[in-house]
């Protein structure tokens, strides 16, 4: 997390960094509740298992900030879209969500930021380890039922390989979108982007 | 001793662009100085070097002390920089809060902080504007609220990008009425020539990150040639005509 | 405009519920949305004192029927392609099968729907209620108060205060998008929607960084200040105990009973 309380006059570049986890943070929930909505109103409302909208706001910003504040994101960004607009629903994918987004978040900002892997290897390897993590979540979901409410469900949820299957195949253009997007946007915004460069050294005369 | 003294300030962007190119400038206690120059000529960069924010190569003492050796927060308290778009200075939940963000940042008691911020915003016209979503005011009213975050750490030097920029005309006229109202020094960079001949006392023209002229606002303001020289124009003279 | 909604419009009313402290009322819908999701799902009738309680409480808020169910409407798709899961789902030979339009199915199974389906019904209504029933700005200083971290309400309040003005350029983007005429074929769609979004997340980073300039500008030293509110009424925190314990012993009751 970036809030830091320790001695010492922190530098300008210190807390412009830590401003600008959270202002980014913030900004990019916003993002993950704002474009999911405008994928509804684009696409009808088909269009979201298959896109996983709001997964692309959560990797982005992932790649850009420390890896608590981006799993910080990944678990708030799908909470309050829930909460105000009803998507994803509480059962059973909010939870589902929280904790994949959650880690794919961390993940990308530990394999991009901290281990300084290009955003073209890192979206791939988060991605695998975000849907390895949503396989894990509903193994445990399901452990956690009682049989006879096991017996009851439709037959893929009954089966975690089956369902991680059957959701990995209807989300796979989206996967296949977060792969180029991703990488893209991240190329885009760390050329755009100079302030936090400006900032962390000094730059002599033209 | 000048309030604020540039000497050959030079700043390139991470990104090759170039900024300022060796800026000198004073600005006295108690003056206002305009800053003008067309687009890209380094304005609003500029004003990011005068509390710290940027660090170019040269010299920019405040009180007589160069910026790097003032403590970040005083630093701070004393120049206080309004950015231009007020959507991006206006980052908390209530306007309230957002005003006393400055204040208890500089340690001041809540109550005390909250007392500040309420003064701040009554000195702007602003005080029935505490409870409300910063996002969900008029442009005109963001303006005003934006000026209070910054009144409220009480500096001594006013900074301010394009204070009436989209505001429409009445809007306009009221916040030139509050700036000429407030007692600091004020560094105002602008295109609105006007505005700027009616609350400056000199104007500085800024140009491919040079300063190309210094000198009472009445005198510069009034030379086509050289205006034109550097894509600007003059403006409508205040008594009319 | 895809955002304006979601926040605040109704928080101007001033019923009994808007009175509220709002601790008070992040405490009691916490504990009736845990109720909630702790309800055996075989038993979906458990939920109904739930639906009572939050029915007496949409009554009570003044908030327009309409625009409550109108933020309900939105689980429909969801609900519809449960109930038609529930076709595919043979009925076992120990549960007895019920009888639909000539169509077989299973009980267990139907239950399960509807408690899933009623789960996700109540606590969307729940938080509707909530937020509709609360500044938004009041509802963060109360999560700051109960003890949420400060770094999770200081995201979340950046979150909510550019809400709108992203919606705003999202839905410009979108609008733009349609005008410019619907260009042919669906990669070349997609490319289109995907460049748009990426230059929306473009400029979003580039905000924040000017959001984050502000910050420093004005003596932002790495930890978020917050303003304390004054103490809630004595009488609503008693009112808050009675109602968690209310919820408590109800859901024992109908658990073990
Ligand atoms: N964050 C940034 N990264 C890279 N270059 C920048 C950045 N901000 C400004 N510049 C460049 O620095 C130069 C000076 O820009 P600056 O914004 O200071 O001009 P200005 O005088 O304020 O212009 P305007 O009247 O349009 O506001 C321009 O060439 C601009 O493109
Ligand atoms: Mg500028």
């Amino acid at each position: 997390m970036s809030e830091r309380r320790d001695a010492g006059p922190p530098t300008i570049a210190a807390e412009f960094a830590w401003a600008r986890e959270l202002s980014l943070g913030g900004l990019f929930i916003a993002l993950g509740v704002v474009i999911p909505i405008a994928f509804h109103v684009l696409g009808g409302g088909r269009l979201g298992p298959v896109f996983l909208p709001m997964y692309l706001p959560v990797l982005v910003c992932g790649m850009l900030v420390s890896p608590g504040i981006a799993a910080a994101v990944g678990v708030l960004t799908p909470a309050l879209s829930s909460a105000l607009t009803g998507m994803p629903p509480v059962l059973p994918t909010l939870p589902l969500m929280m904790a994949e987004l959650g880690v794919m978040g961390a993940i990308a900002s530990l394999l991009h930021r901290r281990a300084h892997l290009p955003a073209l290897l890192a979206t791939p390897i988060t991605l695998v380890v975000g849907r390895a993590v949503l396989g894990l979540c509903v193994l445990g979901a399901v452990s956690l039922l009682p049989p006879d409410v096991l017996a009851s469900l439709p037959p893929p949820m009954r089966q975690p390989p089956a369902y991680l299957l059957v959701a990995t195949v209807t989300a796979l253009p989206g996967l296949v979108l977060q792969l180029i997007a991703v990488p893209a946007v991240v190329a885009l915004v760390e050329r755009r982007s100079t302030a936090s460069a400006a900032m962390s050294d000094r730059h002599a005369g033209a | 001793m000048s309030l604020i003294a540039i000497h050959d300030l030079r700043f390139t962007w991470p990104d090759g662009t170039p900024a300022l190119a060796g800026v000198s400038l004073t600005v006295e206690e108690g003056r206002s100085l305009g800053l003008i120059g067309r687009n890209g000529a380094g304005k609003s960069t500029l004003l990011l070097h005068l509390n710290g924010i940027l660090h170019g190569s040269g010299a920019v003492r405040v009180q007589g002390r160069p910026v790097e050796d003032w403590p970040a927060d005083e630093l701070r308290a004393t120049v206080g920089l309004v950015f231009e778009d007020p959507e991006d200075q206006l980052f908390m939940p209530t306007v309230l809060e957002d005003v006393c963000f400055g204040p208890l940042n500089q340690g001041l008691a809540p109550d005390a902080a909250r007392d500040r911020a309420l003064a701040a915003l009554a000195s702007v016209g602003a005080a029935g504007l505490a409870g409300r979503a910063p996002h969900h005011l008029s442009t005109g009213q963001m303006r005003r609220v934006a000026l209070a975050t910054v009144l409220a750490m009480q500096p001594r030097v006013l900074v301010i990008d394009e204070p009436v920029m989209a505001l429409d005309p009445e809007g306009r006229e009221e916040v030139i009425a509050l700036l000429a109202g407030l007692p600091q020094t004020k560094i105002i960079a602008s295109h609105d020539l006007e505005m700027v001949l009616a609350l400056c006392d000199d104007v500085a023209i800024l140009d491919g990150g040079r300063v190309h002229a210094h000198g009472p606002a009445r005198e510069l303001l009034a030379d086509d040639a050289l205006l034109r020289a550097h894509g600007l124009r003059m403006p409508a003279s205040p008594g009319g005509g | 405009m895809l955002a304006h909604d979601l926040l605040d419009i109704w928080a101007h009313l001033r019923s009994p519920v808007h009175r509220l402290d709002a601790r008070v009322k992040l405490v009691c819908a916490t504990a009736l949305v845990v109720a909630i999701l702790a309800t055996p799902i075989a038993r979906p009738w458990l939920l109904a004192p739930w639906a009572g309680v939050l029915l007496a409480i949409a009554a009570a808020s003044g908030l327009p029927a309409s625009w409550i169910a109108k933020r309900l409407a939105i689980l429909a798709p969801f609900l519809a392609l449960g109930a038609t899961a529930l076709v595919f789902v043979p009925p076992t030979e120990t549960a007895d099968a019920w009888q639909l339009a000539g169509i077989e199915l299973s009980r267990e199974a139907a239950l399960v729907w509807l408690s899933v389906g009623g789960k996700c019904l109540l606590a969307l209504l729940a938080a509707t209620l909530l937020t509709g029933a609360t500044a938004s700005a009041d509802l963060l200083r109360a999560a700051g108060a109960l003890g949420v971290p400060r770094t999770l309400t200081a995201l979340t309040g950046f979150a909510i205060t550019y809400l709108v003005a992203l919606g705003d350029e999202a839905g410009r983007m979108v609008t733009a998008w349609r005008s410019r005429g619907r260009v042919r074929g669906p990669v070349r769609n997609l490319r289109v929607a995907g460049s748009m979004f990426a230059t929306l997340m473009a400029r979003t980073v580039e905000r924040a960084e000017r959001v984050a300039l502000a910050m420093v500008a004005r003596g932002y030293r790495g930890r978020m200040p917050v303003l304390t509110a004054e103490r809630a009424p004595v009488t609503q925190i008693a009112g808050a105990a009675a109602f968690v314990v209310a919820v408590a012993a109800t859901f024992w009751l109908g658990v073990h009973a």
